[in-house]
């Protein structure tokens, strides 16, 4: 949506002059985007490959982007890499050697993608005695693999409620209002 | 608003905050050529450059990486929900604002234009005379020396011009004001609300009072006002000011006077005696950025910098007269440091309303006023006082337990459970020993000495604590809450960001630093009317008791300019 379209959107839903500063209201404009990232902050590329194809096999390409697809596997990264404290990257390699040696054993790369959604849920739901620690890394990215994904301004704006300025708050609607679909934002 | 090279004026107001403004208008409304210092940058209306910007705009998913955090904010991001990409240009760095402490002490506060005004949580609500009586009653420090019928009507007076949504209830501990059409409660907060009343008929849970213009008259919400749209993005700065700051409001109907003069970049040092007069002269202060001194006169003089910066500059406005600090014979300045305490709730999923949604992004959520101590029937033998809670419903994320692949693609999009959660904020109690002074052996880059913590929650506050934590867990129980968590981690004095208390008003300037028309007592051409006032702290969000006890402390000034006296 450009931003003529945006005020006009506006105007619509508010009903005409909200504000006496309404004029301001976009005038600082947009941020750009990060650039997208080609450099690698915490896994190595080998772990980097095994981030990506656990993203895919958590959310894989349907009718919608997969989490690869719309650069999840990079914001994992980035965000254990750069953002994240000492203490949870100590605790979090740890976790994730014990996932990486879990999923070499069990032939993880070389699975078809049921096979692969069925050893993770396994592993979620009825842990052979040992996989603690993997347990925990695979929950770890499993929450990070949707946190982000839902976060993406495509899904955000093509596969979710997308509504910048939503004018009038309404305390109860039904989720068949919305064709039972959540708010991006 | 342009800077001047003048440097005699009517009025001088230091700060630029919610209480600074509102004094600059007033002031200017009544003809006073006032200049508001501010040792910040310049922010004018609009001038808020994340407020557009949706959450795959702003990088690291809004969080901000850890190398720049060591570097300029490391004691902020102790409160970890604090530093944001979206509002960091808001946050002071540590490097260039340093303090020390005794005892961990959030100092949580934006050097620049508005001030905190910008960021504020815009929870408004009215204090009580149990809030006022509290302290006689109890023999806990002095008596405040006004009571609810003293501020009643200008707590009527500036709710008008803020604008504040929320619902009338007819309770004694938080009296209704002049409201806006509240935000009204989601359907999982109304459960809960009317849960919570079946059960504890004492317990109210009522949309939360904000300074949010849900109904924009602009006759009376003067200034660069409008209506709210429901963006929920108040910290970053409101383009459409539906918020009260003073950037949106006080500033520029000051402006509009003629009369106003901001000085940004202005960081007043100390403020100036005369021995003779019994008054002070005007201000010192350092230029942020050429670093030269200047002086600036006038014959009224408002303190609003803060809680922490008035109350250092006082202390460091030392004279013969005054060696301890200007207007601080009774040795109280710096000492009954308070603010609420939290860092303690529950929340809970509540697997009910499985059809019901909202729509806008409302930003506030219910508030559940205090409920103890009220009366002979709600009284407590464990501890003095009470806590309220804020807190909010809404659908999370849909991650069922196990589902992964395509069946987890076909669930992702739609709406999780409803999720109830509520933290509670306590009352401090002012004890003489919670304190903050000047170390005089250090100084910052301005030659302005160090400030420095010793404040700490007590036995009473432990005690209140656990009982906010198990009412909050009741609550949500009797709702018909799962999967229920609470948590009791206690917070540093200054991280709730009411830190008030430390220039407190009082009957007897033998033991109080301002009268009852937050007046100094030894100086009575300078009034402190931030939260450094506060005899005590209540349970309520405090900003809104700072404006109504500004307006009536300008009106009282004027007055006293009248009748000749100042």
């Amino acid at each position: 949506m450009n931003r003529r379209e945006m005020l006009k959107y506006t105007a619509l839903l508010t009903g005409g002059a909200v504000s006496a500063s309404f004029a301001t209201v976009f005038l600082s404009g947009c941020s750009t985007p990060a650039d997208e990232i080609s450099v690698l902050h915490f896994f190595d590329t080998d772990q980097f490959e095994l981030v990506s194809l656990l993203s895919d096999t958590i959310l894989p390409r349907t009718d919608s982007p997969s989490a690869t697809d719309v650069n999840v596997h990079h914001t994992i990264d980035t965000m254990i890499g750069l953002v994240f404290d000492v203490d949870f990257k100590t605790n979090f390699r740890n976790q994730w050697e014990e996932l990486e040696s879990y999923l070499t054993e069990q032939n993880f790369r070389q699975l078809e993608q049921m096979e692969r959604v069925d050893l993770l849920k396994k592993l979620e739901l009825n842990p052979e005695a040992g996989t603690d620690s993997a347990r925990l890394a695979y929950m770890e990215v499993k929450q990070q693999v949707i946190a982000y994904y839902l976060t993406t301004e495509v899904v955000g704006r093509e596969h979710l409620n997308y509504l910048p300025i939503p004018g009038d708050y309404e305390p109860c609607i039904t989720v068949d209002d919305v064709n039972n679909r959540a708010w991006a934002i | 608003m342009s800077r001047s090279d003048s440097t005699e004026f009517d009025a001088i107001v230091i700060g630029s905050g919610i209480s600074g403004g509102y004094a600059a208008m007033e002031l200017c409304k009544k003809g006073y050529k006032t200049i508001v210092l501010e040792r910040g940058r310049m922010v004018n209306h609009g001038e808020y450059p994340t407020a557009n910007d949706d959450i795959w705009e702003l990088p690291y998913q809004n969080r901000v990486p850890r190398e720049e955090i060591e570097k300029h904010y490391k004691k902020q991001d102790r409160l970890t929900w604090w530093v944001r990409q979206d509002n960091k240009h808001w946050v002071n760095k540590d490097d260039e604002y340093p303090y020390d402490e005794d005892v961990r002490f959030d100092w949580i506060r934006g050097h620049h234009t508005g001030g905190r005004s910008l960021m504020w949580g815009r929870h408004c609500y009215r204090f009580s005379d149990l809030d006022f009586e509290a302290n006689k009653k109890e023999g806990i420090a002095i008596d405040w020396p006004i009571r609810y019928a003293d501020i009643e009507p200008w707590y009527d007076y500036v709710e008008t011009f803020v604008g504040i949504s929320g619902q009338a209830e007819g309770l004694s501990q938080v009296p209704d004001g002049k409201f806006l059409k509240p935000f009204p409660l989601n359907c999982a907060e109304q459960h809960l609300r009317e849960s919570v009343a079946k059960v504890y008929p004492d317990r109210v849970v009522t949309p939360g009072r904000v300074a949010n213009l849900t109904e924009y008259d602009p006759e009376v919400h003067k200034g660069r006002r409008g209506r709210c749209v429901s963006r929920n993005r108040c910290w970053r700065g409101c383009p459409f000011g539906a918020y009260f700051s003073s950037q949106s409001a006080t500033l520029p109907v000051a402006e509009d006077t003629g009369n106003l003069t901001i000085r940004p970049h202005s960081i007043v040092k100390e403020i100036l005696y005369d021995e003779g007069s019994g008054k002070a002269t005007g201000i010192r202060l350092i230029d942020a950025e050429t670093k030269q001194a200047m002086e600036i006169s006038a014959r009224i003089i408002f303190c609003n910098a803060s809680t922490v910066g008035s109350t250092a500059i006082l202390l460091n406005s030392r004279s013969e007269a005054f060696p301890n600090g200007l207007g601080n014979r009774s040795g109280e300045l710096g000492h009954n440091m308070m603010d609420h305490h939290y860092g303690m709730g529950a929340s809970g999923i509540l697997p009910k309303l499985e059809n019901s949604y909202y729509s806008g992004r409302k930003p506030v959520g219910f508030y559940i006023p205090r409920f103890t101590n009220i009366d002979e029937e709600s009284k407590r033998s464990d501890y003095l006082r009470g806590f309220g809670y804020q807190g909010s419903a809404q659908r999370i994320n849909n991650i069922p337990e196990g589902v992964i692949g395509r069946d987890l693609k076909d669930v992702v999009f739609q709406p999780g459970a409803w999720q109830i959660g509520m933290t509670c904020f306590g009352e401090l109690l002012p004890y003489h020993d919670n304190r903050m002074y000047l170390n005089f052996n250090k100084s910052d880059q301005y030659g302005i000495p160090i400030i420095t913590f010793d404040a700490k929650l007590r036995e009473n506050e432990e005690k209140l604590r656990e009982h906010g934590v198990q009412c909050a867990v009741e609550m949500l129980e009797a709702a018909g809450c799962v999967n229920i968590r609470s948590s009791n981690n206690a917070t540093a004095v200054g991280a709730c960001i009411h830190e008030m208390g430390t220039a407190r008003m009082g009957h007897d300037p033998n033991t109080s630093v301002l009268n009852r028309w937050n007046q100094m007592h030894e100086v009575p051409n300078v009034f402190v009317t931030d939260g450094s006032c506060m005899t005590s702290a209540g349970t309520q969000n405090p900003s809104i008791t700072y404006m109504a006890l500004t307006a009536r402390a300008v009106d009282f000034a004027h007055s006293q300019v009248v009748d000749g006296q100042l």
